[in-house]
């Protein structure tokens, strides 16, 4: 089994089985293009905190089988482990998403994804702004005339 | 810092992809980036339950239109329109017309008022209409000759009791519209039998695409001709895979049915209802169609169904998951190995087995093999 160095954006150097680091498709697509190689690949836009959780994922699930089943892929259901996994702060949270889709893993962009749909269920617009600190950019007219125009969607 | 609400927009639209459709309007007021990329999903496939539902959302719609700038018309977003409420033709015109020419999928499932005066324009207007599901409409040939003319795309078209339809029903639709999913009813006793073997039929056999067909109440010599056509020439509909046919007459029968179960092993479900099927058409059913998962065989003429067919079929039938044996000859004392559910008010008048109960029947030992030709 080869290994694979990263390299994060802040300089620190990750050596991983290939095969849990091809559950990226941005790198498996990279070391299809160099070959065999024996310097790190550098990826500028995932600090060593980011990467070290998404390595422990991928290595986690280094065996699934690809899911391409839409249907499975929008249930909100989401494994124990993880749930456990993404128990995070929310800015973790949304630097492993747009790791996950910057790297192209869509199975991660998709868990977590599926955690941050979790946590606006249910909610009012004002509880999701609260929960993750949003700044309501809407005018007072706007925010009515969109209240009046969706107001059939209200208790779907 | 990222935050939720300065994501990328393509982060945010793969959240909306696993937000329910209850949440929409909620994120639609969260902040105008969400609103963006809500909005269309919030319109995208209205379901109107009733009436007041309705009055609502016309109101809504009008509003939007007057208020929005043309480059952003919500009407656009409008690809599904579900509803149960009994619309006349100027309601539907009135909503259909002004607004939803991006309109992909129209389910009627109250069509009693509904006339080639809405539904004609309304063809012209959609053209990338796939699915048309009207449930007991008044159209006429002159809907169909519309359809025909604009909508290509039509895949699915679902006529549930169209009684003024005529023998040339689906003609306009030769080589015009891909067909994959038919549904037609006609009962008798409404005087609606409208299907012919030289026209319907004839016409049916040109969607070689077809994956699913129904037909309700037509005349036996139409169901007939339906499985024979299949049998004398090459196979028309090798794709199929739900076949649904409802005889009433109880003339069809096994010589009609094995012939065709032979050459379609890709059937996943069938319904053969008010036949006059036997013990043998089940046993070809086993032989033949390994995939099945769905079989209802209701209403049986000769009554004469035995356990060791239906027990076969389950055996040899790995995906079946629901078998309808309802007034077929079979009550549920006939298996022992369902003892359990005897007294079950369910099974009363109905033998309707679920997935609990077949796979009782597939696991229960020792009941032989099957007499191939018990009860001819």
């Amino acid at each position: 089994m080869s290994n694979v160095r990263l390299l994060s954006s802040d300089n620190e150097e990750f050596v991983v089985q290939k095969e849990v680091a091809e559950r990226s498709v941005l790198i498996k697509n990279m070391l299809e293009d160099v070959g065999e190689t024996d310097s790190a690949i550098p990826l500028p836009n995932v600090t060593a905190k980011v990467l070290k959780k998404v390595i422990e994922w991928c290595d986690h699930h280094s065996s699934d089988p690809v899911t391409t089943d839409e249907t499975e892929r929008r249930t909100t259901d989401i494994d124990e482990w993880d749930q456990k996994f993404m128990e995070v702060d929310q800015e973790t949270l949304f630097d492993i998403i747009l790791a996950a889709n910057y790297l192209d893993i869509k199975p991660l962009l998709d868990v977590g994804c599926k955690t941050v749909a979790n946590m606006i269920k249910g909610k009012t617009a004002e509880e999701i702004r609260k929960i993750f600190n949003i700044v309501n950019d809407f005018t007072p007219e706007e925010e009515a005339q969109i209240r009046k125009e969706n107001e059939w969607a209200e208790d779907r | 810092m990222n935050n939720l609400g300065h994501l990328p927009a393509e982060i945010v639209s793969a959240i909306l992809h696993h937000v329910v459709e209850k949440d929409y309007y909620a994120c639609s007021l969260i902040n105008r980036s969400f609103y963006k990329a809500t909005n269309p999903l919030l319109w995208q496939a209205p379901t109107l339950r009733n009436g007041s539902k309705a009055q609502l959302f016309m109101k809504c719609l009008v509003e939007a239109q007057q208020q929005q700038q043309q480059h952003h018309h919500v009407g656009k977003h409008i690809r599904r329109l579900t509803s149960n409420v009994p619309w006349t033709d100027t309601d539907l015109l009135q909503l259909i017309l002004p607004h939803m020419s991006h309109l992909e999928h129209l389910a009627l499932e109250t069509a009693k008022n509904i006339s080639d005066i809405s539904m004609e324009p309304i063809a012209q207007h959609c053209p990338h209409l796939i699915t048309l599901h009207l449930n007991g409409s008044l159209i006429t040939q002159q809907t169909m000759n519309a359809l025909g003319q604009h909508c290509h795309q039509l895949t699915n078209l679902i006529l549930d009791y169209a009684p003024h339809l005529s023998p040339n029903t689906l003609t306009p639709l030769v080589h015009r519209c891909p067909l994959r999913k038919v549904l037609l009813s006609a009962y008798a006793a409404t005087g609606g039998t409208w299907m012919t073997v030289d026209e319907t039929v004839k016409d049916l056999l040109c969607f070689r695409g077809l994956t699913s067909l129904t037909i309700l109440g037509s005349s036996p010599e139409v169901l007939k001709s339906v499985l024979l056509q299949q049998q004398q020439q090459q196979v028309s509909w090798p794709e199929l895979t739900v076949l649904n046919l409802d005889d009433g007459s109880r003339d069809v029968g096994d010589s009609d049915f094995i012939p065709f179960l032979q050459i379609h092993p890709g059937l996943t479900e069938l319904s053969l209802t008010r036949c006059e099927l036997t013990s043998a058409t089940v046993m070809a059913m086993a032989a033949h169609l390994p995939n099945l998962s769905l079989v209802d065989v209701s209403q049986n003429g000769y009554q004469s169904l035995s356990t060791t067919s239906v027990r076969h079929m389950v055996r040899q039938c790995p995906l079946l998951t629901s078998l309808d044996l309802s007034d077929s000859g079979l009550e549920i004392n006939d298996f022992p190995e369902l003892e359990m559910l005897w007294d079950h008010p369910a099974y009363l008048y109905t033998l309707k087995l679920k997935q609990d109960a077949i796979e009782r029947i597939r696991s229960a030992p020792g009941h032989g093999n099957p007499v191939i030709n018990d009860q001819q």
